[in-house]
């Protein structure tokens, strides 16, 4: 036998090919396939969840609610039942507007911080933050900010958000065993991308509930108008913009245009007479502010 | 959300990095090792183990080669994706080539800087080094061994 070692060709063992190509077509096709996936999962749970009755929420939510309440963070005194109880009176004064359930119960609470927050959880339990009741400048657009956060109460996106969040990581659970934690990465990933559009569709159902509300109640949905004006001014302080696509709420502007297309729709006067807000809750908000931040200094020091 | 955005910018930024910074340095290591297979082309090795009938006087050593080569985010992304769907993982055959070549090269080198032209019975042992912490491999090292026939003068 005659060994040699000649030349030879280049392509056997690795491929020419352009990787971008295959990177292209994978990651349309996972992409694609997660997001339908997540959607058409998303959308059997949303069905599904109307049928969990609302004394299932209440018995899941109390643990959480007390445990909030009695967070250090919260500070909350007997003094500042003062304007949970408002808030309260206010929601039970709009909900017979609302058409809810009747085993539907509203309950309010008011959170001494100041983060510029409102959030509706399971058991019908609502939290507003002061950070935000102080910025509102009338009764009107509390009345508006209550109704909206109602109205995912009503439309129980509560329960469908947390059903949807634990499925999905259910689906991690399984997969996050058989492979990499890249793969379960991709995975959130895409799914949140595509959670996030049915926040925004939840997001804006509350607002129309929301709108319709003002109306009925104040024969005037100025309220609304009041309401996004503050978000978006506060909107425009934030450090980073969101894009579109990628941020659980509408954008600011497009929830004011709904509120000037369902008034004309439906011939509702955009303007009205605003009523404020107590002088006495106004006071209260003011110094429990100061005493926080008198606190924080306190603490600082 | 902002921290999402910023994770995939992350990501992009990554993924771009590694795909620039990768395909350089792999078409500059096959040019180099085109030129070098050509330069060492007169060192032989074969895989068999027996020696030809004129060789067996010759006194023998081993001499072996090895590399480690890393593999980039962007390959791993893609090896990420094909463990999904399935299918040729071009993205580390062309590395393994590279380092498969390299080795064999390396250990040609020391065959020729001992003054031999001949290397019997070699062998490459391929091993995945640094897996992280998912489990992708990090680098991938490649032996290549064989015994070299010194020329005595």
């Amino acid at each position: 036998m005659k060994y040699s070692n000649p030349k030879i060709p280049e392509g056997i063992n690795s491929s020419e090919e352009n990787p971008l190509k295959e990177f292209a077509l994978l990651t349309t096709g996972a992409f694609t396939f997660i997001i339908a996936l997540v959607f058409l999962l998303g959308s059997i749970l949303d069905w599904s969840s109307q049928f969990i009755p609302f004394s299932y929420e209440q018995e899941i939510a109390q643990p959480f609610v007390d445990e909030f309440l009695n967070d250090d963070m919260s500070k909350l005194t007997s003094d500042s039942d003062l304007v949970a109880s408002y808030l309260q009176k206010l929601a039970d004064n709009i909900t017979p507007f609302m058409s809810l359930e009747e085993d539907v119960e509203i309950t309010l609470h008011y959170v001494n911080q100041g983060t510029v927050n409102g959030m509706a959880t399971l058991g019908g339990n609502i939290f507003i933050f002061r950070g935000l009741l102080e910025k509102l400048p009338s009764e009107n657009a509390l009345v508006m900010l209550l109704a909206h956060e109602i109205a995912h109460v009503k439309l129980r996106h509560p329960v469908k958000s947390l059903s949807k969040g634990v499925l999905i990581s259910l689906i991690f659970a399984v997969v996050s065993g058989q492979s990499n934690s890249d793969v379960t990465g991709l995975l959130s990933g895409t799914s949140q991308l595509a959670f996030l559009g049915f926040s925004r569709t939840q997001e804006q159902d509350a607002d129309n509930e929301a709108i319709q509300l003002s109306q009925k109640y104040y024969q005037h949905t100025q309220g609304a108008n009041e309401l996004f004006k503050v978000l978006l001014a506060e909107s425009k302080q934030a450090n980073i913009e969101t894009i579109a696509l990628l941020s659980s709420h509408p954008e600011v502007l497009e929830r004011i245009n709904a509120v000037k297309a369902l008034s004309q729709a439906n011939n509702w006067t955009q303007q009205g007479e605003l009523i404020l807000v107590p002088s006495n809750i106004v006071e209260r908000l003011v110094q429990d502010k100061l005493a926080q931040e008198s606190e924080e200094n306190i603490q600082d020091n | 959300m902002e921290q999402f955005q910023f994770q995939i910018v992350i990501g992009l930024v990554l993924l771009l990095l590694g795909y620039f910074f990768g395909r350089y340095f792999e078409k500059k290591h096959f040019q180099s090792i085109v030129k070098r297979e050509a330069e060492l082309a007169n060192v032989l090795v074969i895989a068999s183990k027996h020696t030809t009938a004129s060789d067996s006087n010759k006194p023998g050593m081993m001499v072996t080669g090895s590399v480690v080569i890393s593999v980039d985010y962007f390959k791993r992304f893609l090896a990420m994706l094909r463990s999904i769907f399935g299918g040729r993982l071009t993205s580390y055959e062309t590395l393994l080539d590279r380092a498969r070549r390299e080795a064999i090269l390396r250990m040609k080198q020391e065959a020729r800087a001992m003054n031999a032209d001949r290397i019997f019975n070699i062998k490459l042992e391929t091993a995945s080094i640094s897996k992280n912490a998912s489990g992708n491999i990090g680098s991938v090292e490649v032996l290549a061994y064989g015994t070299a026939l010194i020329n005595v003068p």
